[in-house]
């Protein structure tokens, strides 16, 4: 309810085209606006386009903001919008209901050849020595975090994108990405479960070398 | 509950969807299960890692377009 207070003061103030307050939300925003429009954009430059699309959209529709939802939720569903639209324009086919696609339902979060017929591990997973602080900025982390992201469904992506590069709420992800709460666990379930496997991987291979 | 079950509900736990006697044989495995919470902490770090990689930057362009349509839309309102 306090973002929601705080929301409608500041919608205000933009709509009475206040750019101190402008430049506080573009810089808060755009790194979020950015991601996302890469989930469905895959070159740089045309989701930068998207992002700058999105913010004029965004402008333009400030009188019909209400409050529903808060002011970060709808700017990014105006941006996943745009950037499905371009998508589906230059031809990449995304399916209508491509947030609620299952792909990938099937698979296990982790490989079954980990796991002895029992359900028992077979082969152990091992306590990683590295903080999150150091894998952070390992370049063969970055990549292969990056080239993973690229590789994921879509829906995948963008629930993985607002959770956890970003930091939003469940709820927050909801709202975003119109999906309902456990179809967004079970992509968030997909999504990190592919990731730790990459990292894991690198981090053993690390240590062989 | 197996160590393969437990990995598909990893996801259910650390998002507080796991409930009932689920939660509570969940809870037994994990406290007496190497493996299962080493593999809970892989998926912890992997979360906190991806939380710590630097932002998308706004490149000059961007922002200055965005600007101008504020400039645009605040000139129709006077």
């Amino acid at each position: 309810v306090d973002d929601r207070v705080a929301d409608a003061l500041f919608v205000e103030r933009l709509r009475a085209g206040d750019e101190a307050v402008f430049t506080r939300v573009f810089e808060e925003h755009q790194p979020v606006l950015l991601r996302l429009a890469r989930v469905f954009v895959k070159s740089p430059s045309i989701a930068e386009e998207v992002v700058q699309d999105t913010w004029v959209a965004v402008i333009d529709a400030l009188d019909g903001f209400e409050g529903r939802s808060t002011f970060k939720t709808w700017i990014a569903r105006i941006a996943v919008n745009r950037a499905k639209t371009r998508a589906a324009r230059d031809g990449r086919s995304v399916p209508l209901s491509a947030l609620e696609d299952e792909e990938g339902a099937g698979e296990p979060a982790v490989e079954a050849a980990r796991f002895l017929s029992s359900g028992l591990w077979a082969e152990w997973p091992t306590r990683w020595a590295e903080t999150p602080e150091t894998l952070a900025l390992l370049r063969e982390v970055r990549e292969a975090v990056e080239e993973t992201l690229g590789s994921l469904p879509e829906a995948q992506r963008a629930v993985v994108t607002l959770r956890d590069l970003e930091g939003w709420t469940a709820e927050e992800v909801c709202n975003a990405l119109e999906v309902s709460e456990s179809n967004q666990r079970v992509l968030l379930h997909r999504g990190r479960a592919r990731l730790r496997a990459v990292l894991e991987q690198v981090l053993e291979v690390g240590k062989r070398s | 509950m197996m160590c393969q079950e437990m990995s598909e509900l990893m996801t259910d736990d650390m998002e507080g969807s796991l409930g009932g006697a689920r939660k509570a044989s969940f809870d037994r495995h994990l406290a007496a299960c190497a493996p299962c919470k080493a593999y809970r902490h892989q998926l912890e770090t992997t979360v906190a890692t991806l939380r710590r990689l630097p932002p998308e930057e706004a490149s000059a362009e961007a922002r200055a377009r965005a600007f101008a349509a504020l400039r645009t839309w605040k000139r129709d309102l006077m």
